[in-house]
C-alpha cells in the first residue's frame, strides 16, 4: 500500500468513532421489548352506539359524580358520609394524574409534581391536604409544604437544559432580557393566587390579552430566541404558546409562588401525582367507586337525572336515578351526553399530550437531573423525568425515563395512530433521550400514554368565565375556567361538592 | 491480509474505547490547554495547506513526517503541561509522542506496524479516565461523583487535596486543620466533657475529624448533614460508630427533634447564597435553636466568607444579640477558603464573661496550630471603619 493510501485510510478509520457517535442508534433492532399503548379515545367514541343496548341495572343515588380525576376524587372526599356514586372511565383513577403499574411499581403517565403552596393560597384544598397527611405548615417559610420529604427533590437535581447541543441549568439563563422580564414580574409577587378564582379583582383585566401581547406592551425582549424559551414554559405547564395564554396565565407561571426570594420545594413522586389521588382514596369508601363505566347519556327526570352508563368490560348498560351530579369529566363529550344543555365548554382548547414511560433495569452510573428540558423539538417532545433522583424506596430497583410530548391541538386526530406507529414514537423518544445522557439505554419494557383532551390552554377570556348552572347540576375539573393545575382541579372539585 | 490492513484493525481494536469516551470532549474550548493541544493537532493540516514548498504540498506524507519533530519541540510545554493536567499518566503521552517521533525519522519499513502497536499500548495502558468536570480545574481531578443534592470534585496539586461541593471549595489539606482547630477549639473551651453535640451540615467531615483528633470526651455526637453522601465519602476512614447520623432534612428535624443538646455547631456552607440553607439564619430557627440547648448550652454558626458578606455577619450577630444571649463573634483568615467568621453563642453566659473564658481559659488539645495569641487574633475584630466601608461599598454596588 502506498503511504498516501495508508494515511487516508488510517484518517478514516480514525474517524469512525465520531461517525458512530453522530449517527442515530437504532435501539428497538438491538433488543425487543414490550411497548403498549393506553388511551381513552376508543371507550370514549362508545358513547355513539351504546344507547341500543338494553338495560341490565338500575340503581339510585342522591350525587353521581362523573369521573374519577383529581377533581371528582375531592367531591367524593368532600361528599364525605353522604349517599353518592362516582363513576370513572378508565380502569384506574387520577385522570391525568394516573398510573402505570409495572411489576407492582407505580410510574407517573402524566402530572408528575407540584410545588410548596405559600399560606395565602385558598384555604380549603389547604385543608384537605393537611388533613390527607399531605401537607404541614413551616412556619419559617410561612407556607405549606410536603410531609414525604423523601419525595423532596433536591436543589442541586431539579433541572438541566438542553439547547443546541449544550446543556445549562435554566430554560430562562440569566441576560438583561430575562432579568427585565423578571422585574417586570416583580409587581406581582404575592397577588397571584391558587385557586384563580380569588385573584384580585384589580387583576382580572390581565385575562383580557394575550402574554405576549402584555410582554410587547411593555417592552420585553422580542428576540424570537429569548421568546421562545418563554413558550417553551407556556407549553410546559399550560400546553400553549405565550400567543395562546392570557396575560394573567403567563404572569401567574412566574408569579404564584416567591420564586425570587425563597427556596420553594418541589414534591414529586415516582408515581408522579398519583401519590395525591392514593391519598385521597384511601379515604373514599370503595363501594362508592366504580370503574370502567362510561356515562353516555344524561337526561333531566323530574326534580333529577336520569344517567345512562355502559359498563365498557362487560359491555353491560347501567341507569342511575340520581338527584344531583357532580360532572368531573372532560366536557368536550358534554354535547353527546347532554344533549338537552347547551355545554358552556364548547370554546375550551385543548392540548393533546403523550407520555412514554422507557423502563431499564440498568441504573445510571451517576446521577442525573430530575426533569431534562429538551429545547429543540419540533415533534412537541418537551423533556424526560430521570427517576434515579426520585425517591427509590418504592422503585425495586427500577429505572424510568419519562418522556413527555405536548402536541398542537390540530394534530390530536394523530395520537388515534399510536397503537400503529408505537414503536417508531418509542425509538424517537430514545434518540431524543440518548442525545442528552450520552449513555447507552438497554430498555426492558415502554408504555406510551395518550391524552387527546390532556389540559385546557388558558387562552384570554377563559378564567373566570361563569356559565348556566342549576342547582343540582354542577361542573368540576380544571376545563370549568382555571388554570390545568393540581390544586385548581382540587378545589373545583371540593367548591362543587359544597355547591350542591 | 496486508500489514498495513493489520495495523489499522489492530489500532483500531485498540484505541477504539478510549478514542470514543475521549470524543465527547474533544471539541471543548473552555481552557487555553485544550485549545493549545487543538492547535498543536491542527497545525501540521493547515501549514499543508499553505505550505509554499511545492514538495510538501505534493506529498503529505513526507511533509507530516517533516513536520512532526519541528511541532513535538515548538508545542512540548503547552502540550506537555495539557496531558499531565488531564492526567495523572501524562508523562505516557509525553513517551507516546517522543517515541512516534523517533520512529518516522528512521527508514524502517517495519515502522508503519512496530509505531501503532507500541502507541496503541502505551495509551492502552492509561487507566484512563478523563472527568467532564476536569475543565472547571487547573489541577489534576482525581474524583468526580455525583450524589443525589448535588456533585463531589477532588483535584490534586502535589499531595494536597482540594475538595469541591457543587463547584465551591469545601476543603483543602493545607489548611483543613487550621479550619478545623478555629471552629472547634474556641466552643471545646467553654463545653463541659461528656457535653452532648449536634453538627448540622459538617459535610465535609473537617469538623467530625476534628472532634476525633481533640480527644474531647463527649457523651453523643449527632450529624445531620446537608448531602449525606458527601459526608461518607469524607469520612470513608473514620469510624463512626460513636456518632448518630441523622438523615432527614434539616429543617424538619430541628423542627420536630424532642432532643436537647449542650452544643450546637452549624457548618454549611454557602449559608447567604443559596436560598434553602439561608433559611437557617432566619430569626425563626435562631429561636428554635437555642430552645434545643440545655440550660448551659452553645449554639456556634459558621458565617462564611465575612469578607465578601460583612453584612450577614452583623445582622447575624445583631439578631442573636436581640435574644438577650451572651454572643462572641469572631473570624480567622483561612487561605483557601477567605475570611471565615463564626458567632458563639451561649445561652447561660454572658457576651462579656464568654469573651473573658474563651481568651483565659486554655484546655490543651492536640493541636497544630491554635494557641492563645490565635484566639485573641481572632477576636479581634480590629478596626471597624474597615468592614463598615466595605459593606458601604457592596451597598453602593
Amino acid at each position: 500500500m502506498k503511504r498516501r493510501k495508508f494515511i487516508e485510510k488510517t484518517a478514516i478509520g480514525l474517524s469512525a468513532p465520531f461517525w458512530l457517535n453522530s449517527c442515530e442508534i437504532d435501539f428497538l433492532n438491538n433488543k425487543p421489548f414490550p411497548i403498549s399503548v393506553s388511551s381513552m379515545a376508543e371507550s370514549g367514541h362508545l358513547i355513539k352506539n351504546a344507547l341500543s343496548l338494553k338495560i341490565c341495572e338500575k340503581c339510585q343515588t342522591e350525587t353521581l359524580i362523573v369521573g374519577g380525576g383529581l377533581s371528582g376524587l375531592a367531591a367524593a372526599h368532600t361528599l364525605k358520609n353522604k349517599d353518592y356514586l362516582l363513576l370513572e372511565l378508565d380502569d384506574r383513577y387520577g385522570g391525568s394524574s394516573s398510573a402505570n403499574n409495572y411489576q407492582g411499581v407505580s410510574l407517573g403517565r402524566g402530572a408528575h409534581y407540584d410545588l410548596a403552596y405559600p399560606a395565602y393560597y385558598g384555604t380549603e384544598v389547604l385543608k384537605m391536604f393537611e388533613e390527607l397527611q399531605i401537607i404541614e405548615y413551616h412556619p419559617w417559610n410561612d407556607n405549606w409544604s410536603f410531609k414525604d420529604r423523601q419525595h423532596i427533590i433536591p436543589n442541586a437535581r431539579r433541572q438541566q437544559c438542553f439547547q443546541k447541543g449544550k446543556f445549562r441549568k435554566n430554560v430562562m439563563p440569566k441576560t438583561k432580557a430575562s432579568q427585565k422580564l423578571m422585574e417586570l414580574m416583580r409587581q406581582f409577587e404575592g397577588r397571584m393566587v391558587l385557586p384563580t378564582r380569588f385573584t384580585p379583582t384589580e387583576l382580572k383585566y390581565l385575562d383580557q390579552s394575550t402574554f405576549d401581547t402584555y410582554l410587547n406592551e411593555h417592552d420585553i425582549n422580542a428576540d424570537p430566541n429569548f421568546r421562545n424559551l418563554i413558550d417553551y414554559q407556556m407549553l410546559d405547564d399550560y400546553g400553549g404558546t405565550s400567543k395562546q395564554v392570557s396575560a394573567l396565565a403567563g404572569i401567574h407561571y412566574y408569579t404564584c409562588r416567591p420564586y425570587q426570594n425563597q427556596y420553594v420545594e418541589l414534591f414529586s413522586a415516582p408515581e408522579g401525582n398519583q401519590y395525591f389521588v392514593k391519598k385521597i382514596f384511601q379515604k373514599i369508601p370503595s363501594q362508592r367507586i366504580l370503574k370502567e363505566h362510561l356515562v353516555y347519556h344524561i337526561e333531566k327526570k323530574g326534580s333529577g337525572y336520569l344517567v345512562d352508563a355502559l359498563n365498557i368490560i362487560q359491555n353491560q348498560r347501567l341507569q342511575i336515578q340520581t338527584d344531583t351530579i357532580i360532572y368531573a369529566g372532560q366536557k368536550h363529550g358534554l354535547k353527546y351526553i347532554t344533549p338537552e344543555i347547551d355545554s358552556p365548554f364548547d370554546k375550551n382548547i385543548y392540548a393533546p399530550w403523550m407520555v412514554v414511560n422507557i423502563l431499564t433495569r440498568q441504573k445510571p452510573n451517576n446521577f442525573g437531573y430530575w426533569q431534562n428540558e429538551y429545547l429543540d423539538s419540533e415533534s412537541g417532545f418537551l423533556g424526560f423525568i430521570d427517576s434515579s433522583i426520585q425517591y427509590q424506596g418504592n422503585l425495586k430497583g427500577l429505572h424510568c425515563l419519562t418522556g413527555y410530548y405536548c402536541l398542537k391541538p390540530e394534530h390530536r386526530s394523530k395520537l388515534l395512530t399510536v397503537e400503529d406507529h408505537k414503536d417508531r414514537i418509542v425509538n424517537k423518544t430514545l434518540t431524543y433521550i440518548h442525545s442528552m445522557v450520552k449513555e447507552p439505554i438497554d430498555p426492558e419494557a415502554a408504555f406510551i400514554h395518550v391524552m387527546g383532551h390532556a389540559m385546557p390552554i388558558p387562552t384570554p377570556h377563559y378564567l373566570f368565565k361563569t356559565y348556566p348552572e342549576t342547582d343540582n347540576f354542577k361542573f368540576s375539573g380544571v376545563d370549568t375556567g382555571r388554570l390545568p393545575l393540581l390544586f385548581e382541579a382540587i378545589d373545583s372539585g371540593i367548591v362543587a361538592a359544597k355547591s350542591l | 491480509m496486508k500489514k498495513s490492513y493489520l495495523t489499522f484493525f489492530l489500532f483500531l481494536g485498540l484505541t477504539g474505547g478510549w478514542y470514543h469516551r475521549l470524543s465527547a470532549h474533544f471539541f471543548e474550548f473552555d481552557t487555553p490547554n485544550q485549545i493549545a493541544f487543538w492547535f498543536f493537532i491542527l497545525s501540521s493540516a493547515v501549514a499543508l495547506r499553505f505550505t509554499p514548498i511545492t514538495l510538501f504540498k505534493n506529498n503529505l506524507f513526507s511533509f507530516f513526517m517533516s513536520l512532526w519533530p519541528t511541532a513535538t519541540i515548538l508545542f512540548s510545554y503547552p502540550l506537555a503541561k495539557y496531558l499531565i493536567g488531564i492526567s495523572d499518566h501524562g508523562w505516557i503521552w509525553i513517551n507516546v509522542i517522543a517515541i512516534t517521533s523517533m520512529l518516522v525519522g528512521t527508514q524502517l519499513n517495519i515502522k508503519r506496524l512496530i509505531l501503532p502497536i507500541i502507541n496503541a499500548s502505551l495509551i492502552w495502558m492509561i487507566p484512563f479516565s478523563f472527568y467532564p468536570h476536569q475543565k472547571k480545574y487547573t489541577e489534576n481531578l482525581i474524583l468526580s461523583l455525583k450524589t443525589r443534592k448535588g456533585s463531589i470534585d477532588q483535584v490534586q496539586w502535589r499531595n494536597d487535596l482540594w475538595t469541591y461541593y457543587n463547584g465551591q471549595l469545601s476543603t483543602a489539606t493545607p489548611d483543613q486543620k487550621m479550619y478545623g482547630e478555629a471552629t472547634l477549639y474556641p466552643l471545646l473551651q467553654v463545653l463541659s466533657e461528656n457535653a452532648s453535640i449536634l453538627i448540622i451540615g459538617g459535610d465535609n467531615g473537617v469538623i467530625a475529624k476534628q472532634l476525633k483528633t481533640s480527644n474531647f470526651h463527649y457523651q453523643s455526637l449527632h450529624m445531620i448533614p446537608y448531602d449525606i453522601d458527601f459526608l461518607h465519602n469524607q469520612l470513608k476512614d473514620l469510624n463512626l460508630d460513636s456518632v448518630t447520623l441523622i438523615q432527614q432534612d434539616i429543617t424538619t428535624f430541628i423542627e420536630k427533634t424532642p432532643l436537647q443538646f449542650d452544643a450546637i455547631i452549624i457548618d454549611l456552607f454557602n449559608l447567604m447564597e443559596s436560598l434553602e440553607i439561608s433559611t437557617l439564619m432566619k430569626p425563626y430557627f435562631s429561636k428554635k435553636l437555642m430552645s434545643k440547648l440545655n440550660s448551659c448550652g452553645f449554639l456556634l454558626t459558621q458565617i462564611g466568607d465575612i469578607y465578601n458578606q460583612p453584612k450577614i455577619f452583623k445582622n447575624y450577630h445583631d439578631q442573636i444579640s436581640s435574644l438577650n444571649y451572651g454572643v462572641v463573634p469572631y473570624h480567622l483568615q483561612i487561605p483557601t477558603l477567605g475570611q471565615i467568621g463564626w458567632v458563639l453563642v451561649s445561652k447561660k453566659l454572658s457576651s462579656e464573661q464568654l469573651a473573658s473564658i474563651l481568651k483565659e481559659s486554655r484546655k490543651t488539645f492536640a493541636s497544630q496550630w491554635w494557641n492563645d495569641d490565635v484566639m485573641s487574633m481572632m477576636m479581634a475584630m480590629g478596626k471597624q471603619e474597615y468592614f463598615l466601608e466595605k459593606e458601604r461599598l457592596i451597598n453602593r454596588n
